[in-house]
């Protein structure tokens, strides 16, 4: 599944998350609605069975008062009243839920004709002018009638008055019921969705990271690394087309370091050629010479080894660089590598006014090793100690063996080196700024493959140096 | 005088070395390649042999194998003069009979005239 559609199905998920948590509010909003809905049909209710009541009581009173004033506008006041109290009971009959309240209403209505005819015999008693006896009989009899309808629409009233309140605790109820879950799916939600995205960040970020890692080998100039390209998503393409970078790069510096290679071999033969004629000369072997001409060819032989110097570092550069840089470790005495090492440099570093310390060690140090190529990593220690360091400085040379690693120290009191410049001292090419201020000749080599050479060792170069005070170089070597 | 056979191709390098051993007395015979250096020391066998690697037709590990100095001239002192350092090469030029191996662009004629001398020196 490419990341495309993983993070499209992540985005899925999120969303039925989402329309689940919508769905849930909507519902719930739905039910509060109803709810509403049942509360003012139950205060509907309850309204028109206090109508009830008070019809009840308005046409007794403007009975009574007909009785007394038989005025036309009265009796009108009285139908409208009948017809309000009709109205009223038809609403509690329709809305009402409650079978007892409907009940009652039977019980009410049930004898509301003999009232009718009571009240009808009393209003006609009147117009006809009765006397007041006959009146206060059927007043009477109208009251007891009025009375029991009462009761009934008080109990009536009391009913519904309980189902409002039932009504309005049960709303509050879900209220507070739905409004937990809406927040409980709404806080769920967010954290599943932040769960998916943290997820799905996390895999790509993973994948990327040994991409990460090859890009910054690339980047110093390792192309032998490679990353996993299995898998069909846009990362596995990437990684893919990192590979095949790679791997081109590598060619293309396999191809660099071939042609370095084959140039330097090419260059070497007659820089050898003009090592051997200009040295018969200057050792005398054609006659001796007049000072002049000694010190303009002597001059000559310095620029050619320097020459083959430079050829030499070269070709080791390109066989480092082609992983053909390989050691034949033998067992080797480093007391005795040192020594050797020393005897080469005393005479130049007399001519320069150095002190030179050597305090090896008595006993011999035996360790499996290249020596040859120790040599050149000493050799190269010792000449860079020796060019960096002014006249009347000190050289101090010392081998310390351990249970577990022998170490080579160089240390100087020269020019030193500054912290910016300690990182890229081991990079091929790189020579520290001062040093080219001073005009002191160097490839900008000899570190990088001191320090290569000594990795292969499965050991360390360590360097410890203060500007203007010295520098100390320390070759750990393991011992197993 | 001892005989001294100088087998290399480049001019440069040969012609310097012929002139300081012919001032040291000794007899040069000079080969460019190592099929002209066979010829030449089958004809007249030399005391040593200042042999080059790198050469056109037959190499020096060609010449010391053809040659066969470790077993029909072990007499003939074979110093290899090369500016290969490959430890394969040291150790088969070792394997097949060579005395020395100088390397060239670090030997100046100096060095290798005394070690010559003291190569040919009369034993005892």
């Amino acid at each position: 599944m490419t990341l495309a559609y993983r993070s499209l199905a992540a985005c899925s998920a999120a969303m039925v998350l989402c329309a689940i948590a919508g769905g849930y509010a909507a519902y719930a909003f739905d039910r509060m609605t109803e709810i509403a809905v049942d509360v003012q049909r139950v205060s509907e209710v309850l309204i028109a069975a206090h109508q009830l009541q008070l019809e009840g009581m308005s046409s007794a009173l403007l009975l009574d008062e007909y009785l007394e004033h038989p005025r036309p506008e009265l009796r009108n006041a009285l139908e409208a009243s009948r017809s309000r109290s009709e109205q009223a009971r038809r609403t509690v009959r329709q809305q009402t839920r409650l079978p007892r309240v409907r009940q009652l209403l039977d019980e009410y209505e049930e004898p509301l004709p003999p009232r009718a005819a009571v009240v009808g015999d009393m209003v006609w008693r009147a117009t006809a002018g009765a006397t007041r006896s006959a009146l206060t009989a059927a007043r009477h009899a109208r009251d007891t009638l009025e009375a029991r309808a009462g009761a009934y629409l008080r109990s009536m009233v009391a009913l519904e008055n309980s189902a409002m309140v039932a009504a309005l605790a049960s709303a509050q109820a879900r209220r507070s019921e739905y409004r937990e879950r809406v927040l409980d799916l709404a806080g769920l939600t967010i954290v599943l969705i932040g769960l998916i995205s943290l997820l799905t960040s996390r895999r790509i970020t993973r994948r990327l990271l040994p991409l990460l890692s090859m890009a910054h080998d690339v980047r110093q100039a390792q192309f032998r690394t490679r990353v996993d390209a299995r898998g069909a998503d846009e990362i596995a393409t990437l990684a893919g087309a990192f590979n095949q970078m790679a791997a081109e790069l590598q060619e293309l510096d396999t191809a660099k370091e071939d042609f370095v290679a084959v140039a330097s071999h090419q260059l070497r033969t007659p820089a050898t050629a003009v090592k051997a004629n200009l040295s018969s000369v200057l050792d005398g072997y054609f006659g001796p010479l007049p000072p002049e001409q000694q010190e303009v060819l002597q001059d000559a032989y310095g620029a050619n080894e320097r020459q083959l110097e430079i050829i030499h570092d070269l070709l080791w550069v390109a066989r480092a660089e082609t992983g053909r840089l390989t050691l034949s470790k033998a067992d080797t005495d480093l007391v005795q590598l040192l020594e050797s090492v020393v005897a080469e440099h005393r005479a130049g570093i007399q001519e320069r006014a150095q002190a030179l310390e050597v305090s090896a060690l008595e006993a011999p140090v035996r360790l499996v090793a290249d020596a040859q190529k120790l040599k050149m990593v000493l050799d190269n220690l010792l000449s860079n100690a020796s060019k960096y360091t002014p006249g009347g400085g000190r050289i101090v040379v010392r081998l310390e063996a351990r249970t577990d690693d022998v170490e080579l120290i160089v240390q100087d009191t020269g020019i030193g080196i500054a912290a910016e410049d300690r990182d890229k001292l081991f990079r091929k090419f790189s020579r520290v700024e001062d040093a080219r201020a001073r005009d002191i000749a160097g490839t900008g080599l000899g570190l990088y493959l001191a320090n290569e050479i000594v990795k292969l060792h499965g050991g360390a170069i360590t360097l410890t140096s203060a500007v203007g005070q010295g520098s100390t170089f320390r070759v750990s070597l393991p011992r197993a | 005088m001892p005989k001294v056979l100088l087998v290399e191709d480049n001019p440069a390098v040969w012609k310097i070395y012929h002139t300081l051993l012919l001032r040291e007395g000794y007899q040069v015979d000079c080969a460019g390649d190592g099929e002209a250096a066979l010829e030449k020391a089958r004809q007249d066998p030399p005391d040593l042999v200042l042999l080059d690697l790198r050469m056109p037709k037959l190499d020096g590990l060609g010449f010391l194998r053809a040659y066969d100095v470790k077993h029909q001239h072990p007499q003939v002192k074979v110093v290899v003069f090369s500016n290969s350092e490959n430890p394969d090469e040291v150790r088969e030029a070792t394997e097949l009979g060579a005395v020395r191996y100088m390397v060239k662009y670090t030997a100046t004629p100096k060095t290798m005239l005394a070690l010559i001398r003291e190569l040919l020196a009369p034993a005892g």
